[in-house]
C-alpha cells in the first residue's frame, strides 16, 4: 500500500500520510470542502531508500553533521539532496502515482511535503518543507523525489538538530492536490493569534494564489469576525504590490497598482460566508486552527488546516 | 484655499469620531438657522483625526470676528439666548423621540428604507442642533470675549472690602434642571426608599433606572455607564455623612436656594438692568451647553445602536459608520456604489479640511505637509514612528539592525530589534539573538509574525517604510502592545 486518496485517510494517519496528509484526509471525510487528491505514503519513501540503498549513506552522512557549523550542514544537505534526485524511483511506485494522477482529471497538482513528524502539537515547521505547484503529468515523479529530498534542506536539517529530532527516524509522505487557481487566497485564524481571543477570528486574503501571502512576501488584507454572531470587527484594506498567478505550469509575480491592489479582497459578505466554514472546521477538531483557503468561481476551498500551537 | 498658518484653535479630543465631529462642524457650517448670523466666518476650517484621537481648528481670525459680533449682538439685544434655547429645545424634543424610536427597541423589523429614513430625520435635526450651538460655543471659546465682559462688569463693583469676582461664578450658574439633575434626584429617590446597598441595587426601581440613564455620559463613541458605575454611585452616596434624605433636600432646593443668592447679588451690587439682562443671556448659554449634551449623547447612543444594526447587516465593521459623513451614509444604506475601503481607512488617519464650505480630504502621504501649512504652529506631527500591525505583545527596545540577505546576519547581537522587509526561515538564527522584529510588510500569519509567537518576542509587522525610515545602529523601541515603532 504505498498510495491512498484522502477519503482513504484521517486524522490518524499521520505516521503514513504525514500531518498535511492526515489532515487532508480527515476534512475529505468531514466534508470540508477541499480539493481532491491523493497521498505517497510515508511507506513509499522508505521503500525508495531501502530498494536504493540510501538509507544507510544518508544516516552516515548526517552522523558527521556539526550543526553549528552552517557549513557543514550545507554540505551534508548537498551531498543527500544529490543523492535522492539521482536515484531511480522503484517502478511500481511509479506506477502507481502515475494511475492515481491520471484519476484525479486535473492538468496541474500541487505537489508538497508533508513530514510525520509536521505539524504535530509541538512542532511547528512552519515553512519548512517544499511545495511544488502547477506540477504536471511530466514533472510529477520528479517533484515528489524533490519533496523527500526537502526532508534534508539545510533548515530543515538545522531544524531537526535544533528540536533533537536528528536521532529519531524522520520520514515523509507527498501529498498530491488538484491545484486551485486561487482568484483570492489567504490564511485564517480562528483565534485571534496576538490577543489570543477566542471569541475573534483573524482572516487574511490577498489577490492570486496563496503562496505569496504564506511566505510573508505581500501584506494582505486583515478581516477580524466575531465568532458568535459573525459580525465583522475590522477591516483592514492592505494595498498589495503584487500576486503570483498561473501562467502556463509557471508562477508569474504580476505587479499590481496601487488601484487594484488597494481593493478590498473579499466582501463582506463573503467575509462572513468564510468565516462560518472557518468556525465549522474549528468545531469539528474542538481545536482553535490555522486555515490555508482559496477562493474560485464563487467557491471556498480549504487546502489545509491545522492545529494553533502557539495559544 | 486656507491661508498659510492661519489655523490657530486647536481643539483635541479624545475617543471621538470623524462622524460626530463632522456633525457638529456641519451645523456650524451648514446649518440654515446659523447661517443667518454666522455668515461665512468659519468657511475655513481643519479636522485631523487618528485612532479616535482629534484635532479641529478653524481661522483664527475670522473666529475671534465672529466671537466679537456674538457678543456685541448679544449686547445690544439683537441676539437672544432665550429664543436660541427655545430652538434648542424644539430640536432636541424631536431629536429625543427618535432616539427612543431605537434604544432598547427590537429592530429585528427595520429594512434599509426604513433606516434611512430614520438617518434622514435625525442627521436635519441634529445638525440644526448643532449648528444653534454656536452661539454658546463661539461666544466664548479661546477668546474669552463674553467672560470677560462680564468679569468687567463686577469688576466696576468691587471694592477690597468685597472683591466681587467671586459672584461671578453664582451669577452664570444655569437656573434650571438638565437632566443629569434630574437622574441624580430620582436616584436620590431610589436610596432613601430602600435604604441599603444590598436592598437598592436588587430592586426593580435601580435597575430600571440604570437602564433609562445609561447612556447619560455616552460622549461620542461611549462607553455606556453599566450597572456597576450606578452601584458606585450609590456606595459613594450612601457614604456620605448627610442622610440620602437630607441630599435630597439640598437637591430639590439648590434651584430655589440658587435663585435667591442670584437675586440677592443683583440687589446688593446695584446691578442695571442692562447688566442683569446679560448676566440673565450668559445663565441661559450656560443651560443651553448643559442641554445640548445631554441631547448628544442621546442621539450618539442612539445613532452607535443603529450603526450597530446595520453594520451587522451589511457585514462591515461598526466603525465604517464611525468615519463616514452622512451623506456616504445615506449613500451607502440606499445602496449606491461608494468607496468603502477608503472610508474605512480614514480610521488610521484622516485629515478632512473645508474650504468655502466645500469638503475636501487630504491624502494620506500629504497630510503632514498640508498641516505644516496651515497650523499657525507646527504641531509634534513630524514622524519618527511608524504603525504596524502587532503580531506578539510587548516592549522592546535596541539598536536597529536592517537584515536584507544571509550576509547581514551576523550584524545582529542580543542587544538589537531585527529590521527586515520580510523574513524568512534563513534568518531564523539572527531572530533568535534578536529582542524584537520589525517587518515591512506580511500579516500575523507570516514568518516574522509565528517566529515572534514562538520566540515570544515583541514583534510588529507590516509597517510598510520600517526599512525605509530606521538605519542600522537607531536606538528604536518596539512598543508591540500598541502597534508602534519609534525612534527612543
Amino acid at each position: 500500500m504505498f498510495i491512498k486518496s484522502f477519503k482513504q485517510l484521517n486524522k490518524k494517519s499521520v505516521s503514513e500520510a504525514g500531518g498535511k496528509g492526515a489532515s487532508l484526509g480527515e476534512m475529505t471525510n468531514a466534508r470540508i470542502p477541499v480539493p481532491p487528491g491523493f497521498v505517497v505514503l510515508a511507506s513509499s519513501f522508505e521503500q525508495f531508500l531501502k530498494e536504493t540503498d540510501l538509507d544507510v549513506e544518508i544516516e552516515s552522512i548526517l552522523k558527521k553533521v556539526n550543526h553549528k557549523d552552517i557549513n557543514s550542514v550545507e554540505r551534508a544537505s548537498e551531498k543527500i539532496r544529490a543523492l535522492i534526485a539521482g536515484a531511480k524511483m522503484p517502478r511500481d511506485i511509479a506506477e502507481k502515482i502515475k494511475k492515481h494522477f491520471k484519476l484525479l482529471k486535473s492538468r496541474f497538482v500541487a505537489v508538497r511535503s508533508s513530514a510525520t513528524a509536521e505539524d504535530s502539537s509541538t512542532d511547528a515547521w512552519a515553512g519548512q518543507l517544499e511545495t511544488y505547484l502547477n506540477t504536471t503529468e511530466k514533472d510529477l515523479l520528479k517533484n515528489v523525489q524533490k519533496c523527500w529530498s526537502s526532508l534534508f534542506t539545510p533548515r530543515a536539517i538545522f531544524y531537526r538538530f535544533e528540536k533533537k529530532l536528528h536521532k529519531k527516524f524522520v520520514s515523509v509522505a507527498v501529498v498530491v492536490q488538484t491545484m486551485v487557481q486561487s482568484e483570492v487566497s489567504g490564511i485564517c485564524f480562528t483565534v485571534h493569534p496576538v490577543t489570543k481571543d477566542y471569541n475573534q477570528m483573524v482572516i487574511e486574503a490577498g489577490f492570486g494564489l496563496g503562496e505569496a501571502i504564506v511566505s510573508g512576501s505581500v501584506t494582505p488584507d486583515t478581516y477580524i469576525v466575531h465568532k458568535d454572531d459573525f459580525s465583522i470587527l475590522d477591516i483592514n484594506v492592505s494595498e498589495q504590490s503584487m500576486m503570483i498567478v498561473k501562467s502556463g505550469n509557471k508562477n508569474l509575480h504580476k505587479k499590481l497598482s496601487p488601484r487594484a491592489g488597494g481593493k478590498q479582497k473579499l466582501t463582506g459578505k463573503q467575509i462572513v460566508e468564510f468565516a462560518k466554514i472557518a468556525k465549522n472546521i474549528e468545531k469539528h477538531y474542538k481545536h482553535p486552527q490555522d486555515i490555508e483557503w482559496a477562493y474560485v468561481k464563487g467557491k471556498f476551498y480549504i487546502t489545509q488546516s491545522r492545529p494553533i500551537t502557539t495559544l | 484655499m486656507i491661508k498659510p498658518h492661519s489655523i490657530k484653535n486647536l481643539i483635541m479630543e479624545t475617543n471621538m469620531n470623524l462622524f460626530s465631529w463632522t456633525m457638529i462642524e456641519d451645523g456650524f457650517l451648514f446649518s440654515p438657522s446659523v447661517k443667518r448670523f454666522v455668515g461665512d466666518y468659519f468657511s475655513n476650517t481643519v479636522m485631523h483625526v487618528s485612532q479616535d484621537e482629534g484635532q479641529w481648528g478653524v481661522d483664527i481670525k475670522l473666529w475671534n470676528r465672529l466671537g466679537q459680533k456674538i457678543q456685541d449682538r448679544l449686547t445690544k439685544g439683537k441676539l437672544d439666548a432665550h429664543g436660541n434655547l427655545e430652538e434648542h429645545i424644539y430640536h432636541g424634543q424631536i431629536v429625543f423621540k427618535l432616539a427612543h424610536q431605537v434604544i432598547d427597541q427590537d429592530l429585528r423589523r427595520w429594512n434599509d428604507k426604513k433606516y434611512l429614513s430614520w438617518l434622514k430625520q435625525v442627521f436635519k435635526h441634529y445638525v440644526e442642533l448643532n449648528g444653534l450651538g454656536c452661539l454658546a460655543v463661539v461666544s466664548d471659546y479661546d477668546h474669552n470675549f463674553f467672560s470677560n465682559r462680564l468679569a468687567g462688569i463686577l469688576e466696576k463693583y468691587s471694592t477690597p472690602k468685597n472683591p466681587t469676582q467671586k459672584y461671578l461664578a453664582i451669577l452664570i450658574s444655569p437656573d434650571q434642571p438638565d437632566l443629569n439633575w434630574a437622574e441624580l434626584l430620582r436616584l436620590l429617590e431610589i436610596i432613601k426608599q430602600y435604604k441599603t446597598l444590598n436592598k437598592i441595587v436588587v430592586s426593580k426601581k435601580f435597575k430600571a433606572h440604570a437602564k433609562k440613564y445609561k447612556w447619560l455620559n455616552f460622549g461620542y463613541q461611549g462607553p455606556l455607564w453599566t450597572d456597576e458605575d450606578f452601584i458606585q454611585r450609590v456606595r459613594k452616596i450612601l457614604k456620605n455623612e448627610k442622610t440620602a434624605q437630607e441630599q435630597l433636600n439640598e437637591h430639590r432646593n439648590y434651584f430655589r436656594n440658587l435663585e435667591k443668592e442670584q437675586r440677592r447679588i443683583e440687589k446688593d451690587l446695584g446691578l442695571s438692568d442692562h447688566e442683569i439682562y446679560m448676566f440673565d443671556q450668559a445663565r441661559t448659554l450656560m443651560f443651553t451647553k448643559a442641554y445640548r449634551l445631554n441631547v448628544r449623547h442621546v442621539i450618539q447612543y442612539a445613532l452607535e445602536t443603529v450603526f450597530l444594526q446595520l453594520a451587522k447587516k451589511h457585514a462591515v465593521p461598526v466603525y465604517f459608520f464611525r468615519y463616514a459623513l452622512r451623506n456616504e451614509i445615506l449613500d451607502f444604506v440606499s445602496g449606491k456604489k461608494i468607496d468603502t475601503v477608503e472610508i474605512l481607512r480614514r480610521r488610521h488617519r484622516v485629515l478632512k479640511i473645508v474650504s468655502n464650505r466645500k469638503i475636501k480630504f487630504i491624502p494620506a502621504n500629504k497630510i503632514d505637509a498640508t498641516l505644516g501649512r496651515i497650523l499657525e504652529k507646527a504641531i509634534e506631527i513630524k514622524q519618527d514612528y511608524i504603525e504596524g500591525q502587532s503580531a506578539f505583545p510587548g516592549k522592546a527596545r535596541g539598536r536597529a539592525k536592517l537584515v536584507f540577505g544571509i550576509p547581514d546576519l551576523q550584524k545582529v547581537t542580543h542587544d538589537d530589534i531585527l529590521v527586515a522587509v520580510t523574513t524568512t526561515p534563513d534568518v531564523l538564527p539572527a531572530m533568535g539573538r534578536a529582542r524584537g522584529f520589525v517587518t515591512d510588510s506580511g500579516g500575523i500569519t507570516s514568518h516574522a509574525a509565528i517566529v515572534a509567537r514562538e520566540m515570544k518576542k515583541p514583534c510588529v509587522i507590516g509597517t510598510k517604510f520600517a526599512t525605509k525610515l530606521f538605519k542600522d545602529g537607531d536606538m528604536i523601541e518596539v512598543d508591540a502592545d500598541k502597534g508602534i515603532v519609534r525612534k527612543v
